[in-house]
């Protein structure tokens, strides 16, 4: 393609153009990062900082505007009577312009009080700490991480064995089943996710304490639990359909060669198909990953506690709860926005081709 | 499943027709085997993707607040549509009954171009009718197994559907395809080639069945209804209007095969019948949705809005990004890597960040922007009023009184969510876009330049049909995406922008766990997913007009 381009290159003849087309370029690439900058910016930032519209954070060395939140430890007890620590958030030194501004401002004034745990000024700390304590994001990034290896256990292996016999079976219909799995990527979620909630609460109930008894004392095995979380996307119609591309490119000497030495087709699978299918299995639990990550309905529905509840809802309710702090909300963004960047940075390539062939997120 | 097994292991490839020969054994093992391979994938996807939308459909029809209560067949339907409700599964039953004549047609064609007598296919009707019934059974029974107990006990609902009979049925059914099979080669000239007509019988018997079952059914709830008369009066108005437009399609395909100056003509004509159904339409759609849930309307309003705005822009962004990328400039790869980073990275905390920019504060970012440009700052994500209206009244073009007056179009929080949804998938489609340029052969570029063509020209003529392909797969997946949308807008609504940025989606699902509005949620989804289904169907359609395959 480079080729043919280079060949008549109209833009040489006009350098306008050329500084036209980067401009442009570049200036979409600030649009695409811009609210990152921001967000970076405001996590820095304290609270006064944050509501005086300026872009970047003063970092402590202004002190006109004051660190204003108060980031505080309680012991409280929760309804079971046992005691546990909680972390919130109070005002300080509440500025009277905003509270004029916005009724309803939260602005509680903090006594002097020596079980308070005021713990750090810079709003560094102040911000990511609290986010990272307030929000509880650490055990709900680590809920995330437990769901995804799980869910990318079943992934590989229902996934790779369906997969397989599309690409390299024959067997009557099919064309027909592989196109009702593809007809199920049009149906919108939420039809699927009203009805699979009264479902999974069924299911629950069958291997639970009333039931077969399967976890003990709990009345539902599946819901604020594992199985509800990843049994239902265990097998995708996009990880299939993307494994199967790439298993049906494997030459049928391989299959020959194997069937030769008398190999059937669970050998041929695990000894052959699969090492030299790291790539596309990476992309798949890839896809597993991001969807664990990015996805609100679904465990909102089938999680009412903390022991479960993967990041995207645990941030979700981290917003809710702390609406008029923008700097904690941006730190607590940024936490959960990092891994993903890692993530993408070194791999970027794998996802950027994997994710085109797919075309869906989340 | 088994079913098909069976029935084309028969496909006798000579004359010999022992069920069972030594290469019928070989192909059964390889079947068992597969099947033994998909089984636990099918099994997820057909219960998490595909029986749920059968269970939808019953949920749908009782009264479900957390636990089932009484049955109230279409009245969930109609507190969300009004007495569109009963007209919407009317049409749902024509297209049924239509579908299964198409395939009946596409049979008696076959059988033509086979050369065999016109009732030889027919005969796998009956197998398929036995096939069609047994699958129904154990679809009714996985159903109704959800159903609680205490709903069975009070009789408010009931058990259908027996797996057992389902399962006996079903190998009778196939047994039988065997022996018509057998009698349809024997009645044949053509053997060789004679197709299995079982699959499609299924089918059609299927499709009819439900078509006869949903328009009696609903004819029925009609005739129960309180409001009988007047429903049907509205019913008759829908139905006017729908007709009208029907018959201003059908001029206008006809013109399109007529010579020029008939086709003048007869477009004109069909542009006037499609005004006058599309102005009659809008004048009794509020007569007849009459006491219809209007957060309903409003929501699907606010979809189509939000979907109508959002991918033409993404998509046109998206193509200029592309084309500019393709050039041979320096970059390219980093560039594409920013371009993805709004895609890749977490909706929640995305739509976190622009919560934060799009807030009502005077010195929020958004706010800041608007002032840096001449306006006065507006509350963006609290704000319910009209988009268009307010923000030409923050630029004191328009006096508020007149910003009031504007209704036509999204609320200013629905436009920070398209902001969003543009920001967030001009990337993707970027990618996409690029991937489809590489796939065009650079010679007829060189061809083109040859002929002395300008770089519009190029992408006019060159570029663009060749690309139609890719764009109609993105416009595809945006507008169901832009349907499907949830996380985001979860995250960006707030209770001052009243609900107007909540889409379909978003309000289906507050109902339903806000409001536990279980039967009354599902029944609404269901719409959404035939309106998706339909939007679909006509996409398709302008699709094998407009896209050049090559």
């Amino acid at each position: 393609m480079d080729n043919n381009v280079q060949s008549t290159p109209w833009y040489r003849k006009i350098k306008i153009s050329r500084i036209l087309l980067y401009g442009v370029l570049i200036a979409y690439a600030l649009v695409s990062v811009l609210p990152f900058l921001v967000m970076l910016s405001t996590s820095l930032m304290t609270l006064g900082e944050a509501n005086s519209g300026r872009f970047l954070p003063s970092l402590g060395d202004d002190s006109d505007i004051t660190n204003c939140i108060v980031y505080r430890r309680e012991e409280v007890f929760n309804e079971e009577g046992v005691p546990e620590i909680k972390t919130h958030f109070v005002i300080d030194v509440a500025p009277e312009a905003e509270q004029a501004q916005y009724p309803g401002f939260r602005s509680t004034t903090v006594e002097p009080d020596p079980t308070q745990e005021d713990i750090f000024s810079i709003p560094f700390f102040t911000n990511y700490c609290g986010a990272w304590e307030g929000g509880d994001l650490g055990r709900y990034m680590l809920n995330t991480v437990r769901i995804t290896a799980i869910q990318v256990v079943g992934t590989v292996i229902f996934v790779t064995l369906a997969s397989y016999a599309f690409a390299r079976m024959e067997f009557v219909g099919r064309e027909l089943i592989f196109a009702i799995l593809l007809a199920t990527l049009m149906i919108p979620a939420i039809v699927q996710n009203l009805p699979n909630f009264l479902t999974v609460t069924e299911i629950g109930r069958w291997f639970g304490a009333s039931g077969l008894g399967l976890c003990g004392e709990k009345a539902n095995c599946w819901i604020n639990n594992w199985p509800a979380l990843t049994i239902p996307f265990m097998a995708t119609a996009v990880s299939i359909f993307l494994l199967r591309q790439h298993f049906a490119t494997i030459p049928d000497e391989l299959w020959d060669a194997a069937r030769m030495d008398g190999s059937g087709h669970v050998r041929f699978l695990i000894q052959i198909v699969l090492p030299i299918s790291k790539a596309a299995l990476f992309v798949v639990i890839l896809f597993a990953f991001i969807a664990a990550w990015n996805d609100l309905a679904w465990p909102l529905l089938v999680t009412n506690g903390p022991d479960w509840r993967p990041i995207s809802v645990g941030l979700q309710s981290f917003f809710d709860g702390e609406q008029n702090f923008p700097n904690l909300r941006m730190a607590g963004a940024m936490i959960a926005i990092l891994p993903i960047l890692l993530l993408y940075a070194v791999t970027q390539r794998t996802f950027i081709e994997g994710l085109s062939q797919s075309g869906l997120k989340g | 499943m088994a079913t098909e097994t069976v029935s084309q292991k028969s496909q006798p490839s000579t004359a010999s027709h022992r069920l069972l020969s030594g290469r019928s054994k070989r192909i059964l093992r390889e079947n068992l085997t597969a099947y033994l391979f998909l089984s636990p994938a099918l099994l997820i996807v057909f219960a998490f993707g595909i029986f749920p939308i059968f269970f939808a459909g019953y949920v749908s029809l009782y009264k479900w607040r957390i636990k089932q209560n009484e049955y109230r067949g279409l009245a969930n339907y109609v507190t969300a549509m009004g007495d569109v409700a009963y007209v919407f599964f009317f049409l749902i039953a024509i297209a049924l009954a239509i579908v299964g004549i198409l395939e009946i047609v596409k049979v008696v064609r076959t059988s033509k171009k086979q050369e065999m007598p016109f009732y030889v296919p027919f005969l796998s009707l009956i197998p398929g009718a036995i096939i069609a019934y047994g699958l129904l059974e154990i679809i009714l029974r996985l159903i109704t197994r959800f159903a609680q107990q205490e709903a069975i006990d009070a009789g408010e609902a009931s058990v259908l559907g027996n797996i057992w009979l389902g399962l006996v049925l079903i190998l009778i059914g196939v047994v039988l395809s065997l022996i018509v099979r057998r009698l349809q080669s024997r009645l044949s000239d053509n053997r060789l080639f004679l197709p299995d007509f079982t699959i499609p019988a299924v089918a059609i018997v299927a499709t009819l069945g439900l078509a006869v079952i949903l328009g009696s059914f609903t004819l029925e709830q009609l005739q129960q209804s309180e409001r009988y008369g007047l429903a049907v009066v509205r019913i008759a108005y829908l139905a006017s209007a729908l007709v009208l437009l029907a018959i201003g399609y059908l001029i206008w395909m006809w013109g399109a095969r007529q010579d020029s100056n008939r086709r003048l003509l007869l477009s004109i004509i069909a542009a006037t019948v499609f005004i006058a159904g599309g102005v009659w339409l809008a004048t009794i759609w509020p007569v007849v949705s009459k006491g219809a849930d209007v957060k309903f309307y409003e929501s699907l309003a606010a979809t189509v809005w939000y979907s109508m705005l959002t991918v033409p822009v993404q998509l046109g962004i998206a193509m200029a990004l592309a084309y500019m990328l393709y050039q041979p400039i320096w970059g390219k790869g980093p560039l594409r890597v920013i371009y993805f980073i709004p895609y890749i990275a977490p909706a929640v905390a995305t739509a976190g960040i622009f919560s934060v920019l799009f807030s009502l504060r005077p010195t929020s970012f958004a706010n800041q922007i608007l002032v840096a440009l001449g306006g006065e700052p507006v509350k963006w994500l609290s704000d319910p009023g009209n988009a268009v209206g307010t923000l030409l009244e923050s630029f004191g073009l328009i006096s508020p009184a007149t910003a009031s007056s504007v209704t036509f179009g999204p609320s200013l929080a629905l436009l920070v969510v398209i902001f969003y949804n543009i920001w967030v998938f001009v990337g993707y489609d970027t990618v996409i876009f690029l991937a489809g340029l590489g796939n065009i052969p650079n010679t007829l570029y060189e061809a083109a330049r040859i002929d002395g063509a300008s770089s519009w020209k190029l992408f006019r003529h060159i570029t663009f049909p060749l690309l139609s392909p890719t764009t109609y797969f993105l416009s595809v997946i945006s507008i169901i995406g832009t349907f499907k949308a949830f996380t985001h807008i979860y995250v960006l609504r707030t209770p001052a922008a009243q609900g107007t940025m909540d889409t379909a989606s978003v309000y289906f699902f507050v109902t339903f766990f806000r409001g536990a509005r279980f039967g009354f949620s599902t029944s609404m989804a269901i719409v959404l997913f035939v309106i998706i289904l339909v939007l679909y169907l006509i996409q398709n359609r302008i699709a094998q007009r407009s896209v050049f395959y090559g």
